[in-house]
This record gives C-alpha cells, sequence and structure tokens, in this order.
C-alpha cells in the first residue's frame, strides 16, 4: 500500500498544490464576506473591505438578535431539523431497502419505483398544495414543513444504489442466521451503509435548515417562523420596497446597510452546517472496512 | 453497542413518523405565543388611562356589534378583525412586542374596544403569493391591504365579488380628516368605486412634492469650481468634465443597470419617459391629441443621441450593466469619488449621499440638488409625475364590522397626521419611535396627501424662523430635528455625528433642498403629469412584457451597437409586440 | 469473498435475461407472493401513504396549464383554454431564445460540474493526511452555501472591466476581457462560476462511494504491481460507474433549469441574446400578472422534458453499461 514511486511522489505534491490553491479561491470570498458583516456601511458602500473588517460593528449581528426573536425562530428550526430529518431518514431507509431488491426477491418493485420516481418530476404547484395544508388544519404548525417532503426521492434512489453496491453476501449470510427483512436491514445493512446514510442525513439537514420560503407561506405566526424563514424578514429588498416609496423607505434604508445584514445572516445560518458537517464527514472520508464485518 | 444504537435510531424515528402522521386534526399546541398580549408596560405612556387587562381573544367578536357614532368613541362588545398586511423587512419590535401586539394594537384594543388578530404577515415579497394563495383557499382575512405590486387583484376580487362595499361605513363612521383626503387628491378614490360602491379604500400618497427628480451634484467639487450655473445641459457637461479633468472622477454622470438614473434625465430634452416599466412608461397628448408613451415621440430620439455620444466621450462607466443600484456597487462609484454627478429621488441623503461624507473624510462632500437643465437654460426642466397610490385596504364580503376598520384607520390617522393629537414627546417616542410607526401596517394606515407638503413647510420655516411651536407630527420634528443636526455640524465645519440626519437635511432643511427646488417648480408650472391618472387598464394584462425589448434596444443605442436611426424601426416592433394595445387602452380609459 | 465484481451492483447479464414474471398472475401465485414479501409491502406504507397524499394530492394543479387561471375563481371555475398559455408562450420571440440558451448554459453546467466534482473526489482521496483530506473538503464545500446575490457582488467588483481579473490579465500582456458585458462570454462565465460554486458540493456523493470501496480489492491490486493511476483507471472509475451515472440522470430532472439566482443577480439587456434563460424570462413577465397559469405550462413543459430525458438516459444506462440505475 505504501510503495511510492517517483511519479506518485510528484504527483503528491502536485495534488497537494492544486488542493491548496482550490481552497483559497473557495475561501476567500466567505472570508471577505465574514469582514463584510463586521464592517460599518460606510466602508461597504465604498467597496473599501476586502478580507478584514474596516469600521468593526457589530451591529448587523445585534440587529438579528435584537428583541429575543432569534432564539425562538432557532429552536424552531432545531425542532423542524430534528422532525424532519428524522421522517427523511425513517422513510428513506424503508423505502430504499425494498426497492434495492431485484423484481424477483420483490415482485411490485418497479410498480413502487415508478409511482416514486414521477413526484420527482410532476408536481402540482403551491396552490392545491396550500389548499391541501389548510384543510388538513396544519398552517401554522410543523408538520406542514416537515410531512410533505417526507421522502426525498432524489436521496432515496441514491441510498438504494448504495444498497444494491453493498455486497449479496452480507444479507444471504443475516437470512442464513434466521433473520428476517427488518432485522437484516436493521442490523446488518444499517451499519454498512453510513457513508450514504452520512450523505443523505446531509442532505436531509441542509433542506430543512436553509429552506425558508415554506416556513412563510405556511407559517402564520412569525414566532413560529424558522430561523431562516425569520432572517428573510430582516433582508432589505430594495426592489419591493422602491415600488411602494415615500418616507418609509428613507428610514429603512437609514437602518441597516443591506449587505453587511446579508453577510451576518449568510454566517449566522451557516454556522450550524459547518458545525454538523465535519460530525458527518468523518463517515465519508474515512475508509469503510467491509471486510471486517464480512467476517 | 453499535447494533443498539442502529436499533434506537430506527425505532426513534418510526416513532417520529406515527407521532406526525397519528391525528391531524389535533396538531401539538404551536410554541407559546405573545398572545394573550402583555400588558402595557410598567409606565405606560399610551394615552390610555384605562385599567392594563391585555386584549383576550375569546372575548371578542366578528359577529355584527352596533357602532357609535363618533370614531373616537370604543364599541361596546370587543370587535375582532382578522387581518393581513405585508411584514416590512427591517421592521422589529422591542421588549417582545411583535407585530400581533405592538403600541399600536393595545392602543386600538384600549381605545376603541378593537382587537386584531393578524392572520398572516409574510414579508413584503411573499405577501402577494401568500395572498393569492388565500383566495384560491376562499378564505380571504376580514381586513387585508393589496399591495401596488398587483394592479390587477383588485378588479380580480370586485369581479368574483369577494370584497364588501365599505361605502356606508366611510360615510358614516370615518373621520372628517380621512374623508378629506379626497378634497386634496380627488381622483384617486374614484379607482376603487364601482357601481356607487367602494370595495377598496386607497392609502394615497404622500404627496406630489416627492415625485420630480434632481440632479445631484457633489459639493465640495461643485464649489472648487467656482459653483458655477447649471441652467443649460452644455452647462452639466461642462461640470462633468471638469470633475473628470480636475478631482479625479472616472466618469461624468453615474448610471445603472436599469438605467433609471439615466432615463430621468429625460426632460432635459424635453422627452418624458418616466421609467420602463411595464406598467408605466408616461402618457401624453401628441400633436393629434392621442396619448402616446414618451419613447415615440421625436425628443426621446434626441435624448438617445446624446445618451451615446456622452458613453462615446466617457461620461458613462463603460461597465454601467452591471451597476445594480441596490446591490453591492450601487452607490460604491458615489462613495469612492468616483463620479459627482446623479441623477435621482429627494432622498438621496438618506441612501449614498451620507456616505459620501464618512468616506472622503470631508464634512463637505455631500450631494446638493439642482433642477435639471434644460438646451436653452431660460426654464428648468419639468418635473414629471405620476399618479401614485400606494396600494388599497380591502374587506373580505363578509366581514360585519367595517366601521371598527374605519374607526381604526381614523385613530391611526389622528395620531400621525393630525394637528389636534397633542402627543407628549414621551407618548411621540412610544408609538413612532425608532420605527415603531410600522405597527399599524399597511392594512390600517391611510396616508394624508398632503403630508409631505405640509411637513416642508413646517419644517422649512422652523428652520429660518427657529420658531418650532408648530412642528405637530414626529415626522415634523424628526426631521427638524435632522435638520439642525446637520446645520450645526456643517457651520462647526465638522462631520456629523449621525450622518443618516443628512437625509431630511437634503430633503427640506435649507432653502436650496430639494423639496424646496421642487416647490419651485410646482410654483413656475414646470411640472408634467402623465395621462396614465389611475390604475392601470386591464387590457395591459393581456400583452407580454414590451418594455424588455426597449431595455435591450436602448443599452445597445447607448454602447453604439445600434445605431440611434434603428430607432423608429424598434418603435414598430414594440407596437407590433403589444404597444399597441396599451396604447389603445390608454386612449380609451384616459383619452 | 472480496473480488471487485461483489462490489458492482446487482445487474443481469445482457444475453441471460430472465423471463419476466407477470405481477398479476393468478390469484394463488399472487398470494404465495404477498406471503413472501409482505414485510417488503409493509415498509413501503408509510412512505407510500405520504406521498400519495402530499405528492399526488395536489397534482391536480397541472391543469392550470390549460386554464386561464384566477386565484378567486381557483381551479373549479377558471376558464379553459386549452393550449393558449403555451400558444402565446411561444408567440414571444424573447422567449423562444430563451430555450437554446437554457439548454446551452445548463448542459454545459451538469457536465463540467460532474467531470470537476469528480477529478476533484479522486485527487482529495490520493491525500492520505486524514486532517488535510477534512480541511480541504471542508473548504471547498463552503461556496455551496454562499448566496448568488452576494457572490454576485464580488464576482461584479473582480470581473470589472478595470477590476483585479482584467488587471492581472493586462499585466500578462492579454487584451481585456468584458466577462459580464459580452454576450459571447457571459455564458462562459456562468457556467464556471457555477462550477466552481458547487463542485466542492458535488464530491460529497462522489467521495461516499470511493469511501464505500472495499480496501481489499486495492490491496489485491497493489500485490498485482498496479500503479497509483492504473488502480483508479480500473478500479475506482469503474466502481463509480453506476453512481456517475445516476448523478447526471438525476441532473437531467433540472436541464431546464440554469439556475435563475446567479443569471438574474449577474446578468444585464446587453447580453440577453446568449444569457438569458426561461426562468428569468418569465420572471420579468411575471410582473404582468397571470404568472400562475404561464408559469404552471413553463413547469408541465419542463416536466415533460425532463421525463424524456432522464427516460433516455436509464435506457441507454442499462442498454449500454448494464446500470439499472431506478
Amino acid at each position: 500500500m505504501h510503495f511510492r514511486t517517483r511519479g506518485e511522489k510528484i504527483f503528491n505534491v502536485f495534488n497537494y498544490i492544486f488542493m491548496v490553491l482550490v481552497c483559497l479561491t473557495c475561501a476567500l470570498p466567505i472570508i471577505h464576506i465574514l469582514a463584510v458583516s463586521f464592517s460599518s456601511p460606510a466602508y461597504i458602500a465604498g467597496a473599501r473591505v476586502t478580507f478584514w473588517p474596516m469600521g468593526f460593528t457589530l451591529e448587523p449581528y445585534l440587529f438579528a438578535f435584537r428583541g429575543g426573536r432569534f432564539m425562538t425562530a432557532f429552536w424552531v428550526s432545531v425542532e423542524r431539523v430534528f422532525w424532519g430529518v428524522g421522517i427523511n431518514m425513517f422513510l428513506m431507509v424503508t423505502v430504499a431497502y425494498p426497492l434495492a431488491k431485484s423484481t424477483q426477491e420483490f415482485s411490485a418493485r418497479n410498480y413502487y419505483m415508478a409511482f416514486f420516481a414521477i413526484t420527482m418530476i410532476f408536481g402540482g404547484g403551491l396552490i392545491p398544495f396550500f389548499i391541501l395544508i389548510s384543510d388538513i388544519g396544519w398552517l401554522d404548525t410543523i408538520w406542514s414543513l416537515v410531512v410533505p417532503g417526507g421522502l426525498p426521492v432524489f436521496s432515496m434512489v441514491i441510498l438504494m444504489n448504495f444498497i444494491r453496491a453493498l455486497p449479496k453476501e452480507l444479507e444471504e449470510a443475516a437470512m442464513l442466521d434466521g433473520a428476517g427483512h427488518f432485522r437484516c436491514l436493521a442490523l446488518v445493512l444499517l451499519p454498512v451503509l453510513k457513508p450514504a446514510l452520512a450523505t443523505v442525513a446531509l442532505f436531509a439537514f441542509l433542506h430543512h435548515w436553509n429552506e425558508w420560503l415554506l416556513g412563510m407561506i405556511f407559517m402564520n405566526n412569525p414566532a413560529n417562523f424558522p430561523l431562516q424563514t425569520y432572517l428573510q424578514t430582516l433582508l432589505t429588498n430594495f426592489g419591493a420596497l422602491m415600488r411602494q416609496g415615500g418616507p418609509e423607505l428613507q428610514q429603512i434604508i437609514a437602518r441597516l446597510n443591506e449587505r453587511a445584514g446579508r453577510s451576518a445572516q449568510l454566517f449566522l445560518g451557516m454556522v450550524p452546517i459547518l458545525l454538523v458537517y465535519p460530525f458527518l464527514q468523518k463517515y465519508f472520508t474515512k475508509g469503510l472496512v467491509i471486510g471486517s464485518v464480512k467476517g | 453497542m453499535k447494533k443498539l444504537l442502529a436499533l434506537v435510531l430506527v425505532l426513534a424515528m418510526a416513532f417520529a413518523l406515527l407521532a406526525a402522521c397519528a391525528d391531524p386534526d389535533t396538531p401539538d399546541e404551536p410554541p407559546a405565543t405573545d398572545d394573550p398580549p402583555a400588558v402595557v408596560d410598567d409606565d405606560p405612556p399610551a394615552t390610555t388611562n384605562e385599567d392594563d387587562t391585555p386584549p383576550v381573544a375569546t372575548g371578542a367578536t366578528s359577529e355584527f356589534v352596533q357602532p357609535p357614532a363618533n370614531w373616537d368613541e370604543p364599541f361596546d362588545q370587543t370587535v375582532l378583525i382578522r387581518a393581513a398586511a405585508p411584514h416590512g423587512v427591517n421592521w422589529f419590535f422591542e421588549d417582545g412586542d411583535d407585530i400581533g401586539n405592538s403600541p399600536w394594537t393595545r392602543l386600538w384594543y384600549d381605545e376603541l374596544n378593537v382587537q386584531v388578530e393578524w392572520e398572516f404577515t409574510p414579508v413584503t415579497d411573499e405577501y402577494v403569493t401568500r395572498l393569492q394563495l388565500s383566495i384560491a383557499a376562499g378564505d380571504l382575512p376580514d381586513v387585508f391591504h393589496i399591495p401596488v405590486e398587483d394592479p390587477f387583484m383588485f378588479r380580480n376580487l370586485v369581479s368574483h365579488d369577494m370584497l364588501l362595499d365599505l361605502m356606508p361605513a366611510y360615510q358614516n363612521y370615518a373621520s372628517q380628516r380621512i374623508r378629506d383626503f379626497e378634497l386634496t387628491d380627488p381622483d384617486t378614490i374614484q379607482n376603487f368605486i364601482v357601481d356607487g360602491q367602494l370595495f377598496a379604500l386607497p392609502r394615497y400618497y404622500y404627496g406630489q412634492i416627492d415625485q420630480p427628480w434632481h440632479m445631484w451634484v457633489r459639493k465640495d467639487w461643485f464649489e472648487a469650481e467656482g459653483s458655477p450655473e447649471i441652467r443649460t445641459v452644455d452647462d452639466l457637461e461642462d461640470l462633468m468634465h471638469a470633475f473628470i479633468d480636475n478631482h479625479g472622477a472616472a466618469y461624468g454622470i453615474h448610471v445603472d443597470s436599469d438605467l433609471r438614473w439615466l432615463l430621468r434625465t429625460a426632460p432635459m430634452w424635453g422627452a418624458y419617459i418616466g421609467e420602463l416599466a411595464d406598467n408605466g412608461y408616461f402618457w401624453r397628448p401628441d400633436e393629434t391629441g392621442r396619448l402616446r408613451p414618451g419613447i415615440t415621440f421625436p425628443e426621446f430620439e434626441v435624448a438617445l443621441e446624446n445618451w451615446a455620444r456622452w458613453f462615446d466621450e466617457g461620461l458613462i462607466n463603460p461597465d454601467f450593466m452591471t451597476i445594480d443600484q441596490w446591490g453591492d456597487n450601487g452607490v460604491s462609484e458615489v462613495v469612492n469619488a468616483r463620479v459627482g454627478i446623479m441623477c435621482w429621488w429627494q432622498w438621496w441623503g438618506w441612501w449614498g449621499g451620507n456616505n459620501v461624507v464618512v468616506m472622503q473624510d470631508n464634512y463637505n462632500a455631500y450631494f446638493v440638488p439642482f433642477n435639471l437643465p434644460t438646451v436653452g437654460g431660460t426654464q428648468p426642466a419639468r418635473g414629471q409625475v405620476f399618479w401614485a397610490n400606494n396600494g388599497t385596504i380591502a374587506a373580505s364580503a363578509d366581514f360585519q364590522n367595517p366601521a371598527a376598520l374605519m374607526k381604526v384607520l381614523s385613530m391611526n390617522d389622528h395620531m400621525v397626521f393630525s394637528p389636534d393629537a397633542n402627543l407628549t414627546p414621551d407618548q411621540l417616542e412610544y408609538f413612532m419611535g425608532n420605527g415603531r410607526e410600522h405597527g399599524m401596517s399597511p392594512a390600517f394606515q391611510m396616508i394624508d396627501p398632503q403630508a409631505d407638503l405640509l411637513q416642508f413647510q413646517h419644517v422649512l420655516h422652523a428652520m429660518e424662523t427657529g420658531d418650532t411651536s408648530e412642528l405637530f407630527t414626529t415626522g415634523m420634528q424628526f426631521k427638524h430635528r435632522d435638520s439642525l443636526h446637520i446645520q450645526e455640524a456643517l457651520a462647526a465645519g465638522q462631520i456629523p455625528e449621525d450622518i443618516n440626519a443628512f437625509g431630511a437635511y437634503l430633503q427640506m432643511g435649507f432653502d436650496g433642498s430639494a423639496y424646496a427646488r421642487s416647490q419651485h417648480l410646482f410654483d413656475t408650472g414646470r411640472i408634467v403629469q402623465t395621462a396614465l391618472w389611475g390604475e392601470i387598464p386591464e387590457e395591459f394584462l393581456e400583452v407580454g412584457a414590451t418594455a424588455d425589448m426597449l431595455m435591450e434596444a436602448i443599452m445597445l443605442i447607448i454602447i453604439g451597437a445600434r445605431p440611434v436611426s434603428d430607432w423608429p424601426d424598434i418603435i414598430e416592433e414594440w407596437y407590433a409586440q403589444g404597444g399597441q394595445v396599451k396604447e389603445d387602452a390608454v386612449n380609451r380609459h384616459f383619452g | 469473498m472480496g473480488s471487485a465484481t461483489t462490489n458492482l451492483p446487482q445487474v443481469q447479464p445482457p444475453g441471460n435475461k430472465v423471463k419476466k414474471e407477470r405481477y398479476f398472475g393468478s390469484p394463488i401465485r399472487i398470494i404465495k407472493r404477498l406471503r413472501r414479501e409482505w414485510p417488503l409491502h409493509l415498509l413501503m406504507v408509510p412512505a407510500f401513504i405520504v406521498t400519495l397524499i402530499f405528492s399526488y394530492g395536489p397534482m391536480y394543479g397541472l391543469i392550470m396549464a390549460f386554464q386561464d387561471f384566477n386565484p378567486a375563481a381557483s381551479f373549479a371555475n377558471s376558464p379553459w383554454v386549452g393550449l393558449e398559455n403555451f400558444r402565446w408562450l411561444f408567440s414571444q420571440p424573447a422567449f423562444i431564445r430563451t430555450i437554446p440558451n437554457t439548454l446551452f448554459i445548463s448542459i454545459s453546467k451538469i457536465v463540467l460540474m460532474t467531470l470537476a466534482s469528480i477529478i476533484f473526489s479522486l485527487m482529495l482521496n490520493e491525500v492520505r493526511v486524514s486532517f488535510c483530506k477534512r480541511f480541504f473538503q471542508t473548504i471547498v464545500y463552503i461556496p455551496h452555501f454562499i448566496s448568488w446575490v452576494i457572490l454576485a457582488g464580488v464576482m461584479q467588483t473582480l470581473l470589472a472591466s478595470d477590476g483585479v481579473v482584467n488587471q492581472f490579465i493586462i499585466s500578462l500582456g492579454g487584451d481585456r476581457v468584458a466577462f459580464l458585458t459580452d454576450p459571447s462570454i457571459f455564458p462562459w462565465t456562468m457556467i464556471w462560476s457555477d462550477v466552481w460554486k458547487g463542485f466542492g458540493f458535488g464530491t460529497v456523493v462522489y467521495l461516499a462511494t470511493i469511501t464505500s470501496i472495499d480496501p481489499e480489492i486495492y490491496e489485491s491490486a497493489v500485490i498485482d504491481g498496479a500503479s497509483k493511476f492504473r488502480q483508479i483507471w480500473s478500479i475506482t472509475l469503474p466502481l463509480m460507474g453506476p453512481i456517475i451515472v445516476l448523478m447526471a440522470t438525476l441532473a437531467m430532472g433540472n436541464v431546464l433549469n440554469a439556475g435563475f439566482d446567479q443569471i438574474y443577480n449577474l446578468y444585464s439587456p446587453v447580453v440577453y441574446s446568449t444569457g438569458d434563460i426561461i426562468d428569468t424570462y418569465l420572471f420579468r413577465i411575471g410582473l404582468e400578472g397571470g404568472r400562475f397559469a404561464v408559469g404552471m405550462a413553463v413547469g408541465l413543459m419542463r416536466s415533460v422534458v425532463s421525463m424524456i430525458l432522464m427516460s433516455l438516459s436509464l435506457f441507454f444506462a442499462y442498454r449500454v453499461a448494464n446500470y439499472r440505475l431506478f
């Protein structure tokens, strides 16, 4: 494993240099954004801020935190992620496992697959969706945000393909030991599927953390806004404001520089993502030794 | 261990799902909200001296309640209004308040026995969508705001009998003050009366004095050039060149990707086009009396020629099409001293005019407004005036208590605009300080169409005489305070502490301010009104976007990629693509 | 055990097709099958119900594409107009040109993004120091989360005619490049900046795939004396094949979606001829109203195109490479 040819050594040096350069281009914008979020409006308006805050201020952050609404919204988001990711993972696993079977093992598989795949492509739009949620009485409840998208078909298909790529022997051995489908899924497959589960969990987490439009539409009471929806209410959309015009506009503009606000919002929204990511990341960067599971 | 963990995880998820799907009719209680509203703070400066009992939703009724005669008398029984309005961005409330429980909702409850419950209040951009969803679901709130963004929604709702006739309530229960708005602005309310029935109340607008644009010129450079007269277009161009040659400006005049700043200079050549929006244009009669948009008049070609020449001479930034006026680089050109002249609204002092001073570290680097010059120079260019109405307030056809709406509207107008309110400074701060006036929301506030004119007159009077006794509204007091702040700083040769105060000062705080310049235009009759004086005709809906192709063509002409001589062809294409329909409609409705 | 073939997806050898069983066979066979397969059906139940209610329930909204939809009249009373919404859309010359623009930009993005993500994950996989590997991956994954509104501002500054990038080009003796205002260059600016923004996130799935490969396979290859490049070419890439094809196929669902946020924040009328896409066009005409029905007409069109493209790629993946993706 550790024989290294000359070519490989050269490649390695090149590889590291390349990585560092790529990372630099990716990191500089976020550093810039962070610097902007801590800078005074005048410097931002003058495009003077590069990679270090100018006229240091916490105002955009204080603005987001003011009035205690931030924490309320944060907990709504946590609640949403808890239920949302939980439901997503449960449904994805329960669907991906049977669908990974061949038609010999599960004769209705193709019908189910078509049933789910169609929802990936066709949708009825916002209006009937809203009417449905409203009729069920789920407006203003967390369920309107986590149940309807309960099965992310895209991620489920990825997961299903991971299951199909597993050695057949794994399952067969368990079946021979007398395990049924449920035991086999829970005790044999889930542990070896960690990289794939981490991947789809990440997608589910990101979706529920970042989505804000449905939060705005289905949550009538601002106290029920998830974090990203709440942060959206702090952003100035000058296009919309301009159509209204008038003195209100002036005060809003004077209060907060949009760019600093957006930057702060972006960063606040990203912190949990950056915290969760390394935790999941270890599952898909560290090699998984299937051999040891197979015994 | 790991296997056990996996099993527990699966079980937890299964439980989660069951809990979620179990019983949709009784969803978990939403997290505790601010409902019931907290008692008014320990030291309530509110006008009320009644007891501090918080409004209780259960006691309120949406059944019909006989209203008392006068607008300021409370109902016998608490009246409930389920309302909807856009939640402005950047509005915030303090001390656990929110839009559902603010000084204003408490005021309505305490003074009028009207309780407002917000059905939904998404931010501005999503509001129209959300309202349309409610309309489609057949579940309109009692009272709601129809924003200007959707000019067709009103007629739509009327034609489907979804709105309540507000006329009886308006005539019987609205205060004299808000009914008098009709006298100042008689045309506006007519747009919402169908067969004698008033299906929505206009919110009106702050007044025409807001509308003319000005040429903003950087003051320190201007003075260094000897404060020359800016009467002719040549004067202006000389100044642009002087700023480039002597002060390091990169360009002569600031232009953005919407071309808004450039198109607004068209009156200098006698062309009136307003903005190139699909629901706008500037309509006026040609020599035959037919109403036509400004882009079809020969003067517009002259303007185009001159803009193309400006671009060619380097007076316009070659990257102007990437300058997003509301984005990052919108004001940076100005703030970074790359340009010293721009055409803009009267409120430049709040947007970029203030930041220049800080960035240039020079108290005198602010911008001052001038009337637009003309080719001949004997008179300033005319100010363009549009029909303006800040959306409407409507009620659902099955709303029982329109009188309550009238009372709330009257109360709010009284508090904000009336000379008789006599609020103490504490009360002013409590209701309107720090942006708290937003608590009224667009669903419950009409705007005095004389507001800005009166404000300007009273503030300027106070600035010139030092007599502050006539500053009877909060707006007047705040703007006077700001203007004074700037005046003192400038006199002392210092950069003012609160640079946002430049906004009020440059708008109305001295004789050469924007409103003073506008007033001059109105006084001398140098005003031109669009003929499209009312809501956009319905026919506009039938044709597609027509401003798009114009915008593309104008930009290509300015950068020299197309000759100006193409313009008649472009106009012909515009007529073919729907311009004809629009023109016919405008002539039918306003000709 | 541990041979390369066991890791490949379960594929039926083409020549040896099992005779297809008819699902609705005799009652006895159905009962027999149910007895054997009931746990699998049971697992399907929750997702089936959720999907039926929340995905199929609102699908009647598709009829809006054939209506002159009016929210006040809702679905029941809005007049039927047949194909009028489509006819109107295709009578707009400004709309017609958005189709090739959209296809060019989105397909280029899909292809280049896939390539960039694969190459980067392979290179990242060669970084042996665990800390570095994680660090690099975290960094490149960040731009995915920065909204285009913010990035657009940064890009406009960098790519201006006197911006840093052009200064650099000129110092190398090149000519000024109008990245954002030259119609022939604008689409490429969009494509490459989007690849830059998204490739790091794209590596997540590929890296998980590489990680799932049984290390024993490499070990036996090393014993056979295979070089690193040889291992990548003969082991890693073939084993990634199905997932690559899968990701590309899923991306087909977005082929008429060339990135509204990005282009809306960076384009201008001077580049409409090559840079205006379906979504930006719809957004601009949206202010004129009627957006629901026309929007739905476009949505339906998009769905049909996606379905055709996805079906084609599924078909070819199966026929040519023997990958069964769905």
